[in-house]
């Protein structure tokens, strides 16, 4: 008898488990908000001085303010599309994103995983506003002009 | 203290300096070099016949024991005196030196060797006998190595004023809200922010984009452009407080050459017209000049009138100008006196020489006949400007020399703007497009507007380039309040000018240092796509007859330069260039967009240069090229490198000594690899 209760109550679990599962898997990921590059598991950011803002809008679109070893930082954007944890996108210049990635949030939605779908690198992103000097800052590159996104101070 | 105003009789004259127009000249080439004059027929060492000279003078180039022979007779301040016996013998009655000065000048060895202004001499006889009877005469002298026509200069065209009538007064509260600057008339200067509104045809971002570059600069004290041109009237309430002042002379003797640079009372420049005896004009001429001064570095933000592209953002930090005269009305300087120009403007600290003037297109074939040929004591100048320059060191090894391509309709580019060395200025009209006036081809650097009245087949003064100009002007067919209208690649020159002086204050700003070829490679890629727009055709009305004209936009690809000029993108490049990143185990090309500018899909490249130890850093296992003017390179190893991409900027060949093309760009490229890349460098 207590093994039936005890094999019951273990495939409640499961079937609860299973079923919290298939909720999540319904309910799209959000991964809306402003996030700060901490690591790649491929270059050392720290090493060549890169700094890398991702802001995923709800709306589909996404802005980027990235410095790479020199220079101020450039703005890019774009759109992407999210379904399950499959993350796809382009940016506004129509090329393509530098891979598919799968997304996943960790420690309570504080921080956002990109691994590339094809296993060649994986980065780790955390919750952080785009700083205001470099939110008003940043360049944009287009073949018409560089301009700025923002209204930059007299320096 | 001397006054540095004259009282000057108001007797202006309509002519003015647009271009000028030296006729062409086909002679052998002669040796230059001491040593080897003996062996070269007399025939053989006059340059520069044929075309139209200056009666009673010529210039010769002496052997270094003549030039000490004649050092202890002609004075270093340039005056005149009575020539040694053999020369008066051949019927010479004066002679002074071509560059005052510059027997004692400090110069480096390799200026000595390369540039020996103290062996140029300018000698004057009976201007009623035969030029070619002289120089015969002279060229049979073995210790005369070379016998110069003095060529003169004549204006091409006849430049049009259009005088600015302003729709708002020109008070400080017309500058409105929001505006950079409060100069009211900022809002007329569609070249520097182009709303697209000046005229139907016009484009919005057709301009040169400085209004964010003035938030991190708007230049720098110890900037000096020189303006060589017709004389600027230095006392222009918009001009005044960035004219160089020579403070020898102002503090010193009127009527004396108080730094002994044989100039008497060149407080704000010299009128080589006169060699420098008679003071600056500027109000025989159209005004060119200071249209030209305008637009390098009117005074921004002092509450009147316009802005210049360097001129400061009212903090007393302007680049400052030297005028450098060389027409005065219908007068017109020679060969001597434009070479005298361009050392005297590196000898009182230019680092940039301002030059809307050419000689005739077609005029000299190639490199090697504008050197030795035609020229050759502009060119010893031009080439010790360039190259023996400290003036801006340690930011700038080297002096920039930059020059309008010519006014002329034509595929042929103006000397010396074509001489390889130089910078030359191509003109857009307000829709970004090629102007109809404005010379294109081989040799064109880069281009900038110039203003276009007829753009679009309708006319529109405001489309032409709005600057100061002198105040009253009035020919009976001009009368201007200090502000006027022009167009012409004259106008585009002063803007690549401005620019080059505002990377130059940045530079210095944020401690960059560059050569001379390094600066002159990012300016030339500091640009917006041009070529990619040079589709179909465009209407625009000629100026000189107002004839309706349907131009070819093909026919101007590849021949305007590297794109137009983007003084935010200079900027940009001052403060440094992000890394490429490439990802491993893949082919991939990489836009060069930041690299080499929005045209840098269309551009010729010539190399790219990657070192051992870099191909091993990143195991490279094949070479990397450009391809439709991408970088595509194959990492297979995490790591970083650098390769140096080079490339012409401007046109499809680099220039020879016997073949015109623009100049040889290169640029370091770093490219760091990772897991992914995307081909527009996005990190994502």
């Amino acid at each position: 008898m207590r093994k039936i209760i005890i094999r019951m109550f273990a495939a409640a679990v499961v079937l609860a488990a299973l079923l919290s599962c298939k909720k999540d898997e319904a309910r799209p990921m959000d991964i809306s908000g402003e996030w700060h590059l901490v690591s790649s598991d491929k270059v050392d950011k720290e090493e060549y001085g890169i700094d890398v803002y991702v802001v995923f809008n709800p709306n589909g679109r996404f802005e980027l303010y990235q410095k790479i070893s020199e220079g101020r930082y450039r703005y890019f954007s774009g759109t992407y599309a999210l379904s399950g944890s499959h993350l796809t996108g382009s940016y506004s210049s129509g090329s393509p994103l530098a891979s598919e990635y799968e997304a996943s949030l960790e420690n309570g939605g504080a921080e956002l995983v990109l691994a590339a779908s094809s296993g060649a690198e994986t980065c780790r992103y955390v919750r952080e506003a785009v700083p205001d000097e470099v939110f008003t800052g940043a360049v944009e590159f287009r073949s018409s002009g560089a301009v700025t996104s923002q209204v930059t101070p007299w320096l | 203290m001397k006054t540095n105003m004259r009282q000057y009789s108001r007797t202006w004259t309509a002519a003015g300096a647009a271009m000028l127009l030296l006729a062409a000249c086909s002679l052998d080439e002669t040796g230059m070099q001491d040593g080897g004059g003996n062996a070269t027929a007399p025939s053989d060492k006059i340059i520069c016949a044929g075309g139209e000279s200056a009666a009673g003078s010529l210039l010769i180039y002496v052997d270094e024991a003549f030039a000490a022979e004649l050092a202890s007779v002609v004075p270093s301040d340039g005056s005149y005196s009575e020539p040694v016996s053999e020369l008066a013998e051949a019927g010479v009655q004066g002679i002074r030196r071509v560059f005052p000065g510059s027997d004692k000048e400090v110069m480096t060895k390799s200026s000595q060797s390369d540039y020996k202004f103290d062996k140029w001499f300018k000698v004057t006889f009976d201007d009623s006998g035969s030029l070619d009877e002289m120089a015969g005469r002279l060229a049979a002298f073995p210790q005369i190595r070379t016998v110069q026509y003095n060529t003169i200069v004549r204006p091409a065209v006849e430049p049009q004023v259009y005088p600015y009538e302003p729709a708002q007064p020109m008070t400080r509260a017309a500058a409105g809200q929001g505006a950079v600057f409060n100069d009211p008339a900022l809002v007329d200067q569609w070249h520097y922010s182009n709303d697209g509104s000046v005229c139907r045809a016009a484009r919005e971002g057709a301009d040169i984009n400085v209004t964010d570059a003035w938030r991190l600069t708007g230049g720098d004290r110890d900037i000096i452009v020189a303006v060589i041109d017709d004389g600027v009237w230095y006392e222009h309430p918009d001009l005044k407080n960035n004219m160089w002042v020579n403070e020898a002379e102002l503090n010193g003797q009127e009527g004396v050459d108080d730094d002994g640079n044989g100039y008497v009372d060149d407080i704000h420049g010299v009128n080589f017209c006169h060699d420098g005896l008679e003071p600056v004009r500027w109000d025989r001429g159209s005004g060119h000049g200071s249209h030209v001064a305008g637009t390098v570095a009117a005074e921004n933000n002092n509450g009147i009138g316009v802005c210049g592209v360097a001129g400061g953002t009212g903090n007393n930090d302007g680049v400052r100008m030297i005028t450098c005269q060389i027409f005065e009305g219908e007068l017109y300087a020679d060969a001597a006196q434009v070479a005298a120009a361009i050392k005297y403007a590196k000898d009182k600290g230019a680092v940039i020489i301002q030059g809307s003037f050419g000689f005739d297109p077609g005029a000299f074939a190639n490199d090697n006949a504008f050197e030795t040929q035609l020229a050759s004591a502009q060119a010893d100048a031009l080439k010790d400007f360039m190259f023996n320059n400290d003036n801006f060191s340690p930011y700038l090894e080297g002096g920039l020399a930059i020059f309008s391509a010519g006014n002329n309709y034509t595929g042929t580019i103006c000397y010396p703007g074509a001489y390889t060395d130089c910078i030359c200025v191509t003109a857009l009209g307000a829709d970004g497009l090629p102007a109809l006036y404005t010379n294109f081809g081989y040799g064109s650097n880069i281009a900038a507007p110039g203003g276009e009245s007829g753009l679009g087949g309708m006319t529109t003064i405001e489309a032409c380039v709005l600057s100061t100009i002198p105040e009253g002007f009035t020919d009976g067919q001009w009368e201007t309040s200090g502000y006027a209208y022009m167009q012409g690649t004259s106008m585009a020159c002063p803007h690549v000018s401005g620019v080059a002086a505002l990377g130059l204050a940045y530079a210095k700003k944020l401690g960059k240092k560059y050569t001379r070829e390094e600066f002159t490679s990012m300016l030339l890629t500091s640009v917006n796509d041009l070529d990619g727009m040079l589709d179909g055709t465009k209407l625009s009305i000629r100026a000189s007859d107002g004839a309706l004209q349907q131009m070819n936009l093909g026919a101007y690809k590849n021949f305007m330069g590297t794109g137009s000029v983007d003084a935010w993108r200079l900027m940009m490049q001052i403060e440094g260039t992000p890394c490429i990143m490439a990802a491993v185990g893949k082919e991939q090309s990489i836009d060069l967009d930041e690299y080499f500018g929005g045209g840098a899909d269309g551009l010729t490249y010539l190399d790219v240069i990657v070192s051992e130890e870099d191909r091993q850093a990143l195991g490279l296992e094949t070479e990397p090229e450009i391809a439709d003017g991408r970088l595509v390179i194959y990492p297979t190893k995490y790591g970083s490198a650098r390769l140096t991409v080079s490339a012409v900027g401007g046109g499809t060949n680099v220039g020879t000594g016997n073949i015109n093309g623009g100049q040889e760009i290169s640029k370091e490229i770093s490219v760091i690899t990772r897991g992914v890349a995307s081909g527009n460098n996005g990190w994502l």
